[in-house]
């Protein structure tokens, strides 16, 4: 471990894989505070300044607080579905810490006044949070935890679309207003929050908003979970301070020196390209300046000798296989992109030219119900900006200089 | 206004509703397919099937008013909203109130829409499906130009233009090959139905019977055989017949040729009942009476008052000989008659035989 | 997309605003014939809607394009001060 890493969620993880049982989670991080007040909870909450590690991050104690305002019996989902396919950040924090997931939405119920509790997985992660359940039956304060399957797509770890899911419903996006925390679960106001927010925050709980800043910045405080993979010797969550350098970060993760990019928050972030990622700090303060934030926290370094075109045409492509399929700026906007990508980088259809990607690109976006027409617009409008110089050469026809060696990883 | 005003008004109010109906049914499935063209915005077409379709609701009353009216069926206006509960003809003239209801209901509901919600909306709106089909069913277990070649023509018509317009809406992609299929299948299946209804029901000779025609309105003693089919009406006249007459004469004024027409129609008591009509054209002679150039003569059953048709074959004072043909037989009439001129009124007897060819 | 409404000084604007739902539109573009002014469709036929309030010379014929969507996909909501 190098010094960029820190080891608050990541603290527990076993050599052999296995999870920690229940004692040993007791051990190693004492018994969750469950007998605080909710006021208080939710104080610490807002004192440390916690924000939603799934992507929005959106303040987490003003969730809170809005779900409290919004009626009675609300519901906590706790949401570990992670449909980007090149993060990874949430199955292993539910395979390796599932009692700190579990604590967390425990918590965050107290604090709201909640009786429910759902943890929301793919079948995969399922087992693991079914074994903790298991071994903490009558341990819930009254609470009822459960946990419930979703079906693998892209679109169904979006907020309503786990709601409408949990409703009965497929799930798909629906038209928000209203929001889950206003009406969600059952018509009530449910607060739904990413697993790593909710594993923070049951050690926000014991600790105190206090030692949660002694990590991070003042705007963006404590540590985060990132998902790194593509040119790099090891790839893998690594658990970082948030606003610690970009740099210090790939040189763990063993970055190729001549890489010529990195895709940012996941396929709904943008590109970096090699030199500003240099300047860049972990963090959405620190992407700014170059376009960028840290959206899912999952990092795909390009080696050099990858088409950045290339690449991008293949993750919108799966973007536009991936759309609910209800809104019709999306789901025809997306694969007409994604066509106009392929043609780019193929030359198959005589001369090239993206002056129709790019209107495309501007009618798509804001007009679908969800945000994944606007993350795959803001992912390939990033393409253009960062390889215009590969960008330059397919539209004139040159061969592409990379070998198109596919590295982003499609499901 | 003839006494045969409000039944023929009935009859063709009838057929425009059906018209207008399968206008709007074909409105309403093309217009799912996105069909536009500049002179015809799809606004213009989503406005058409709305008016057509309220336009449709006002022939239909005037349909319903025109045959309670007219008198000759005992059909009352509650007849026409509370289905099967009239004495002529329950079931097909109950079908007309089944298809009038839906149609009030769809109507209705279409104008709510914003406020029972567009899912709610959309389930009702399939009932239109079923009062289409319905209306024309009624149309012709009930009408009386039923068996006519020109009513089965347009009959025919509009069941093509419907199934023409599903198949078009079906053919569409974004439809699954199962929708597709149950739609296919429907649009063969129901029209071989009703055609195989019509075929060996109001196509037939004794229908009216078989309707629920009350018994007083069909002919009596007359026997058909089962499984011709006729075109005249089911009941005939007898071989000899005496009847009463009693009706009106009008005198028209003298035209440029100096001609006058004078037309006598009324109506034979008995069963079945007639309607006579007399035409008489030619110059007026003094002291009263017409020196004869033309003339021509109906008479047959109030079902089909044309059923015979002729002309004067001998006119003497008050005394009118009349030759008239039908589809299988002739009849001659000798009419004697009183006529009251200051009022129009003419009374008298007819005296009947009828010969088949 | 659409420049927002030119203002003529002659025509206020209202506090009212168009939204679509996109999950329930279809594309059947009824209401980009009925308000040309605020409305456009993208290649695919489905509505591109002006964000801006709408002057108050178009209120009723953005209320004739809310009632004509097939399927109730378009509202006019009142911006909230």
């Amino acid at each position: 471990m190098s010094a960029t890493t820190a080891l608050r969620l990541l603290g527990g993880i076993r050599r052999d894989g296995r999870p920690p049982s229940l004692a040993e989670h007791i051990t190693l991080y004492g018994e969750a505070p469950l007998e605080l007040q909710p006021r208080e909870l939710i104080e610490r909450v807002a004192e440390s300044g916690l924000t939603g590690r799934g992507g929005a991050g959106f303040p987490t104690a003003a969730k809170l607080k809005a779900v409290l305002r919004s009626g009675p019996r609300p519901v906590v989902v706790a949401n570990g579905l992670e449909g980007e396919p090149p993060s990874g950040k949430d199955k292993v924090l539910l395979a390796q810490a599932p009692h700190l997931v579990i604590d967390g939405a425990l918590l965050a119920a107290r604090a709201v006044g909640a009786k429910q509790a759902i943890v929301a997985t793919t079948a995969a992660t399922r087992p693991f949070v079914a074994q903790a359940l298991g071994e903490r039956r009558g341990r819930n304060a009254g609470i009822k935890v459960q946990s419930v399957v979703l079906p693998d797509r892209f679109v169904a770890g979006e907020e309503s679309a786990l709601v409408h899911f949990l409703n009965g419903g497929p799930a798909l996006p629906t038209f928000t207003p209203p929001r889950p925390y206003e009406r969600g679960v059952g018509g009530a106001p449910t607060a739904v929050l990413n697993v790593e927010t909710l594993a923070h925050l049951a050690l926000i709980a014991r600790f105190g908003a206090a030692w949660f800043r002694t990590m991070g910045t003042r705007a963006e405080p404590g540590s985060a979970l990132v998902t790194v993979s593509g040119a790099v010797r090891e790839p893998g969550v690594y658990e970082v301070e948030l606003g610690s350098p970009f740099s210090a970060l790939l040189d763990d993760a063993g970055a190729d020196g001549d890489a010529q990019a990195c895709l940012v928050g996941g396929y709904f972030g943008t590109w970096v390209d090699a030199a500003s990622v240099r300047d860049a700090a972990v963090s959405n303060a620190g992407l700014a300046p170059f376009g960028a934030s840290l959206g899912a926290r999952a990092i795909v370094v390009l080696p050099h000798d990858a088409c950045g075109i290339a690449e991008t045409a293949r993750i919108a492509r799966y973007l536009a296989g991936e759309s609910a399929g209800q809104c019709g700026s999306c789901f025809h906007g997306l694969p007409a992109i994604a066509d106009s990508l392929e043609q780019l980088v193929t030359r198959s259809r005589g001369k090239p030219n993206d002056g129709v990607l790019r209107h495309r690109l501007a009618q798509v976006a804001n007009r679908g119900a969800c945000r994944h027409p606007d993350g795959a617009v803001a992912l390939v409008a990033s393409a253009l900006r960062v390889f215009s110089t590969e960008l330059e050469r397919h539209l004139h026809g040159q061969r592409c200089t990379k070998h198109s060696r596919t590295v982003v990883p499609i499901p | 206004m003839s006494s045969h005003t409000l039944w023929f008004a009935s009859r063709g109010a009838g057929v425009v509703s059906l018209l207008l109906l399968t206008a709007v049914v074909v409105l309403g499935v093309a217009g799912v397919t996105r069909w536009r063209s500049t002179r015809w915005p799809r606004f213009v077409l989503a406005g058409l099937h709305r008016n057509l379709t309220l336009l449709a609701l006002v022939v239909i009353a005037l349909h319903v008013t025109t045959t309670v009216a007219d008198g000759y069926a005992p059909i009352s206006f509650l007849n026409a909203v509370l289905p099967f509960t009239s004495r002529y003809r329950p079931i097909w003239l109950g079908l007309g109130s089944v298809a009038f209801d839906l149609l009030l209901a769809l109507t209705v509901t279409s104008l709510l829409r914003a406020r029972i919600g567009y899912r709610t909306w959309r389930v009702l709106h399939w009932l239109a499906y079923a009062a289409w089909p319905i209306a024309l069913v009624h149309g012709l277990g009930t009408g009386t130009d039923a068996r006519l070649t020109w009513m089965q023509l347009v009959t025919a018509s509009c069941i093509g233009s419907v199934a023409a317009s599903i198949l078009w809406r079906v053919g569409a992609d974004r439809v699954t090959p199962a929708q597709r299929a149950a739609a296919t299948f429907t649009v063969i299946a129901v029209p071989l139905v009703i055609g195989g209804w019509y075929l060996s029901g109001p196509a037939k000779h004794g229908w009216a019977a078989r309707a629920g025609t009350p018994k007083t309105l069909l002919a009596s003693g007359t026997t058909t055989t089962a499984g011709r089919v006729a075109a005249t009406q089911p009941v005939d006249f007898p071989r000899v017949f005496t009847r009463s007459f009693s009706g009106h004469i009008r005198e028209s004024s003298q035209d440029v040729n100096g001609q006058v027409l004078v037309s006598i129609t009324g109506r034979t008591s008995g069963t079945p009942a007639g309607v006579l009509w007399i035409r008489l054209q030619g110059e007026p002679i003094d002291g009263g009476g017409v020196s004869m150039t033309a003339s021509g003569a109906s008479y047959g059953p109030p079902s089909a008052p044309s059923a015979y048709v002729g002309k004067i074959v001998g006119l003497e004072g008050t005394r009118i000989a009349l030759q008239l043909a039908g589809q299988s037989s002739t009849v001659t009439l000798v009419v004697d008659l009183q006529v009251n001129p200051a009022a129009g009124t003419a009374t008298g007897t007819v005296r009947g035989r009828r010969i088949n060819q | 997309m659409h420049e927002a409404f030119e203002d003529g000084g002659t025509d206020p604007v209202s506090d009212l605003v168009l939204r679509v739902n996109p999950i329930l539109c279809d594309g059947h573009g009824l209401c980009a014939e009925l308000l040309p002014e605020a409305i456009e469709l993208d290649e695919w036929g489905y509505p591109m809607i002006e964000q801006a309030p709408l002057p108050r010379s178009l209120e009723p014929h953005a209320r004739r394009a809310v009632a004509a969507c097939p399927v109730l996909a378009l509202r006019l909501e009142r911006l909230r001060r």
